[in-house]
């Protein structure tokens, strides 16, 4: 009997560990198709709500033809030009297929195609279907940050047949004059300086009006012969750009297969590195696995390569959002630690497109886009201080000593600028301020832009161009805890001890300052607190957990915040973490922004709060009860958004947005 | 053939002229919707009933006129009711310059009633429509209205966007359309003066003012927030300078919006000043149209639409929960009818299976005590029969005695001897006293009686007595000596007897008697 069960328990182990190894080994992009919905029908410019692919960082993104099972095959559709508040659809499908059946003369008609499929895959579209003994098989993937490719594969899989390939397209109707050929290149102008290209593998192109069409040489396909045709569309900002990318992508035209196989490997590896987790592990990545590509595909869908005014590449908060297709302090330094396992690159130029902006002071701007001549760079504010935790974590990942040698110095500056800048009485505790002395301003610099702590808030004067606001912020300064507590590290593997010593100091009397200050043991929660009086500002906000999740708080401080978070009347709610208690009479989950929705950041900011203080079960709990509650978000094919309803879970504001996939990405 | 030809194209013509004057009310109708919107009201109400349902676009059309008009008269609940019901008429796919003023028009209704998340969908199909129309103006138009919901719903940057991406399409077409350019930066100077940005602010708001068609309610807006911006940048002489531009023209219009910029502007500005008077006057006004534009009606409207919706929601549930209560019930219904009728049927069937097998065995005992009983009967009138053929036999015997004993009396008669014919006499009397008692023994005439009278039970003991006599061979004449009565009497009583037992004509009497 007693070997009996054993040989039982034996059997059962021998069988999880087998599908353990199955589950982590058989992992890659194609495990993953139509992650999110892409598909879509472009019937204007300003087309609204269709979901779009790009990669490597273009400035354009293309979708699935939503009529491709009804027979409109042989096309992708787009591009979408992303132009800040100018961008439109440049074409409802911008390169479609055509086969000719040379003996017969005629033109095949792909709406009498079998076995379609229109499928999206990590880093790929691709769509097939059989027509006339041919298997058709049209790829799209983006070959460098301005261009994509889209391959057609056909296969004979009938007797020796004739055939003849090409390509047309049209754009919308505003562009037909600027329209151009010279030689393989069809060039479409879109302003003085911007503009799109296709390039084919021959010169026999045609135009009319708003239409384009390109025919390949006649060719013999015998029977179980492929052949492949590749196009290439590019969007570039200058002239040089665009004779640069002619001539890099005719290796393409050429042969497309080592291109094909480059993106499969760093697309597969993605996935890879996505299941290993990032060490934190508070949500389950196979449980929730679909939610973890899609939030890498978020990411991915918003890496945005080094344009016009900005300098190096990063990832914007959402592409589908034109007023956020630039680059903000804050979101950057989350999407650069989410993004660094992947793209370490991405990674460091992210941080150095930051810092591109930082001013002569120390100072980084709140943001700034790539045509600063339709929205300029916002010097009135700077964001909370992450960066020093953003390069600490990016070394971590990347181990480049060379890239933390060229941040140290910035980033010095950039924590020194605080105190120069944003510390009215000196006493150590910083505010947030404006340099142009609006209150508005100093909201914007928490982030926080409409939080109800600021409503009573004044501003008053530090210097020249410094400006501060009557209340010293928890959550500023427990994040200079951290970064001093970064600075120093850095510090040590730089060898500069001197500093190292100083921040570390610093670090301990700034921790000492906030837990005194700040922590009302009355209702076991942090505030700010007025700058003269120091009196509390008593109203409950995420900024009270900051000094959990910047390990600032003492034990037994942490133990009371984290009963306030676990109260279902204040921050438990439904969907949790709201950024306003719920029992405050300003709480204002549709309408409210930062008085009332739940922003992912600081939900994540809290989870791991708790999880520092050793409240590991809670702060699993919250974040499975995070992810499962937010509608749309584990389990569809529904983008992510950009903040969510406390009370009824839906999805709020933009979609598509990166710090909330980020902070997703970083529970792994 | 002609007759017909005159009548059929008589008709075509009246339907012409009839369809034209329809869609010609319409369009006369439409263009009373903010002036006279009771009248508009009106008459499409009177064309509406003229409309066949087939007709969606006139339908449609005087549904949009209702709504509109509905719109202008502030009574949001009957146009947004007409609005939808124009919206229905349509495909979703239409393209038609109606349904976009439809869509438009449901998205202002949601607009005026301050929920604006609702305008949006509808404003932005509005947008779409235009687009696929190619009407620049109209996409320009929509898009600044997608900007004016995210502003109201305090959402500058969203806000900021739409508008200049309206900027954009303006700039980016060859015709010109500079009221709504005017407009445009108008409300981008809204924005850049929430976001405390005073130079964008004033540069739009001069552009606005240069772009203006001299409309008074948008020049009213635009002076009243160029003044905020002097107000704000501490300017007091250009800000006095367009409030009092404002103040010119503030009584040219009755548009709220711009009105209550105004005054607030104004009060602000006279009570920095210290013309505290002035600035209670103003206030004053502020608080009054502030009042009006917020009171509790329109306000009340959004809250009513979200209850009425909600509350529909619920009832809705509640009917899917009451539908699934009675479907559950009525299984459970049939559920307990089928185990009840089986119950029933299974006692039904056990209690008639024991008494048909009781009543079974009570007529198998029951044929039993009868066929016992027949036997006893069969044995009793097997004995009777013996006994009366005894009788008879007897009776024969008795007879043939009596005529022996005439016999014997006529010899004794012819005889002379007094010896004889005294112990004739002697023997006659105790003959006759023997013959007067019955020949029938006691225990048959008891019997007898017994079953005479069970059979016929209003016999009376005279009628008895006969039927016993007749039983006993008593001729008529006999009784009448007997009875000493006349013979004509016993054969009355016969008559009567005969009666009592039913007796049929041709049935003999004794013969009767002597089967009972």
């Amino acid at each position: 009997m007693k070997k009996l069960i054993l040989g039982y328990v034996i059997t059962i182990l021998f069988v999880s560990c087998q599908e353990q190894v199955q589950q982590n080994k058989g992992v890659d992009r194609y495990d993953y198709p139509d992650v999110l919905n892409l598909k879509g029908t472009i019937t204007v410019p300003q087309q609204y709500g269709v979901s779009s692919f790009s990669d490597l960082g273009t400035w354009h993104s293309f979708s699935l033809n939503q009529e491709a099972e009804n027979g409109q095959l042989g096309n992708f559709a787009g591009p979408y030009l992303m132009r800040q508040q100018q961008s439109f659809w440049l074409s409802p499908s911008i390169l479609g297929l055509q086969i000719k059946d040379v003996v017969n003369n005629e033109i095949l008609n792909l709406s009498e195609a079998e076995n379609i499929a229109n499928v999206f895959y990590p880093g790929l579209l691709k769509q097939s279907f059989e027509l006339n003994d041919l298997q058709v098989e049209l790829y799209l993937f983006n070959v460098n940050e301005r261009s994509t490719v889209i391959t057609a594969d056909v296969t004979n899989k009938g007797s020796n047949q004739e055939v003849q390939l090409g390509w047309n397209g049209s754009v919308f109707g505003k562009l037909n004059a600027s329209m151009q050929i010279s030689g393989n290149a069809l060039q479409i102008d879109i302003n003085e300086n911007e503009s799109a290209q296709l390039l084919f593998n021959g010169n026999n192109i045609q135009k009319a009006d708003t239409t384009y069409a390109y025919i390949d040489e006649e060719l013999q396909l015998k029977s179980g012969e492929r052949t492949t045709i590749t196009a290439v569309f590019s969007y570039t900002f200058n002239e040089t750009e665009r004779a640069q990318y002619t001539n890099a992508n005719q290796v393409f035209i050429k042969d497309v297969k080592p291109a094909y196989t480059a993106n499969e490997e760093r697309w597969n590896k993605y996935i890879k590195t996505l299941f290993q987790g990032s060490g934190a592990g508070l949500l389950d990545v196979n449980k929730y696995d679909k939610l973890a590509v899609k939030s890498l595909l978020t990411l991915m869908h918003n890496w945005r390569s080094a344009a016009g005014d900005i300098y190096h590449q990063g990832i914007v908060p959402s592409y589908a959002t034109p007023y956020f297709q630039g680059l903000w302090a804050w979101d950057s330094w989350k999407h650069a630690v989410a993004i660094a396992p992947f793209e370490g690159q991405l990674a460091k130029d992210h941080i150095r497109a930051m810092y591109d902006y930082q001013n002569e002071e120390g100072m980084i701007a709140d943001c700034f886009f790539r045509d600063l001549d339709i929205e300029g760079v916002n010097w009135r504010n700077t964001k909370a201080p992450l960066s020093g935790w953003c390069i600490y974590e990016v070394y971590e990942q990347t181990k480049d000593i060379e890239f933390l040698k060229e941040l140290y110095p910035k980033l010095l500056k950039y924590h020194e600028w605080w105190y120069i800048n944003r510390d009215h009485d000196q006493n150590g505790l910083c505010e947030y301020g404006s340099t142009d002395g609006t209150r508005i301003a100093a909201a914007w610099e928490s982030g926080m832009d409409n939080a109800v702590r600021f409503d009573e808030a004044v501003i008053i004067e530090n210097s020249k161009g410094a400006y501060s606001i009557n209340q010293e912020s928890v959550d500023l300064n427990a994040y200079l805890v951290q970064e001093k507590l970064y600075i120093q590290k850095i510090a040590e593997l730089l060898n500069d001890k001197a500093v190292a010593g100083k921040y570390a100091n610093d670090a301990e009397v700034l921790k000492a300052q906030i837990q005194n200050v700040m922590y009302s043991e009355e209702d076991g929660f942090f505030y700010d607190v007025e700058l003269k009086s120091q009196d509390k500002i008593r109203i409950q906000g995420p900024e009270g957990w900051a000094p959990l999740y910047n390990n600032v708080a003492t034990q037994d401080q942490a133990k009371e915040v984290v009963k306030v978070i676990m109260d279902a009347s204040r921050f438990n709610t439904p969907m949790p973490f709201p950024t306003l208690s719920a029992a405050h009479e300003k709480f204002n989950p549709q309408k409210g922004y930062w008085r009332g929705p739940v922003w992912l950041d600081q939900a994540y900011f809290g989870i791991v709060g708790m999880n520092n203080y050793g409240f590991e079960a809670e702060a699993r709990q919250m974040a499975q009860k995070m992810v499962e509650s937010a509608k749309g978000m584990a389990y569809t094919q529904e983008p992510i958004r950009e903040n969510y309803h406390p009370l009824s879970k839906e999805g709020l504001n933009a979609f598509h947005f990166s710090w909330s996939a980020a902070h997703i990405i970083m529970l792994f | 053939m002609k007759r017909i030809l005159l009548f059929f194209s008589f008709l075509l013509v009246y339907v012409g002229v009839d369809s034209q004057t329809v869609n010609q009310q319409l369009k006369t109708a439409s263009k009373m919707q903010e002036s006279m919107p009771d009248s508009c009201i009106l008459i499409s109400q009177k064309v509406l009933t003229k409309i066949s349902d087939t007709d969606i676009k006139d339908k449609g059309y005087a549904y949009w006129n209702l709504a509109q008009s509905y719109l202008y008269k502030h009574q949001y609940h009957t146009a947004l009711f007409y609005a939808l019901k124009g919206n229905e008429l349509f495909a979703k796919s239409d393209t038609s310059r109606l349904y976009q003023d439809i869509q438009a028009t449901i998205g202002w209704i949601y607009f005026d009633i301050g929920n604006y998340q609702y305008a949006v969908p509808y404003h932005q199909k509005a947008l779409e429509i235009a687009q696929l129309r190619a009407n620049l103006s109209e996409e320009v138009l929509y898009t600044n209205a997608l900007g004016l919901n995210a502003l109201s719903s305090n959402h500058y940057q969203r806000a900021l966007g739409f508008f200049q991406k309206a900027l954009f399409i303006l700039n980016s077409s060859e015709e010109q359309n500079r009221s709504l350019l005017s407009t445009v930066q108008n409300n981008m100077g809204i924005i850049y003066i929430h976001y405390e940005d005073w130079v964008k602010a004033e540069t739009f708001l001069h552009q606005s003012l240069e772009n203006s068609s001299g409309v008074a309610s948008g020049l009213l807006e635009t002076y009243s927030l160029l003044s905020r911006v002097y107000l704000n940048t501490l300017d007091y002489e250009k800000c006095k300078a367009y409030l009092d531009k404002a103040e010119n023209v503030s009584y040219k219009t009755s548009y709220s919006f711009s009105l209550i910029e105004y005054y607030k502007v104004r009060y602000e500005y006279e009570r920095v000043i210290g013309n505290l008077k002035s600035a209670y006057r103003y206030q004053n006004k502020y608080i009054q149209l502030y009042k009006k534009i917020n009171n509790r009606n329109v306000q009340g409207v959004m809250n009513y639409l979200i209850e009425v919706q909600d509350e529909k929601i619920k009832q809705d549930k509640l009917l899917i929960e009451q539908a699934q209560k009675i479907a559950l019930n009525r299984q459970i219904l049939v559920f307990v009818g089928i185990t009840l009728a089986i119950i029933v049927i299974g006692i039904l069937y056990y209690v008639f299976k024991s008494k048909a097998e009781r009543s079974l065995l009570r007529q198998k005992l029951l044929k039993q005590e009868l066929d016992e009983k027949e036997e006893l009967q069969a044995e009793l009138s097997s004995k009777l029969a013996y006994k009366n053929e005894a009788i008879e036999t007897l009776a024969l015997t008795m007879s043939k005695r009596n005529e022996l004993v005439k016999k014997v009396a006529e010899d004794v008669s012819k005889s002379s001897s007094a010896d004889v014919k005294k112990a004739w006499r002697k023997f006659e009397q105790a003959f006759n006293q023997y013959s007067d008692s019955s020949i029938l023994s006691d225990k048959f005439i008891k019997d007898f009686k017994y079953r005479v009278q069970s059979q016929f039970p209003d016999l009376t003991n005279k009628e008895l007595q006969l039927l016993v006599d007749i039983r006993n061979d008593l001729t008529s004449k006999e009784l009448a000596e007997k009875y000493h009565v006349e013979v004509k009497s016993i054969e009355m009583s016969r008559y009567r007897l005969r009666k009592k037992l039913h007796l049929e004509k041709g049935v003999q009497l004794k013969d009767f008697i002597m089967k009972l």
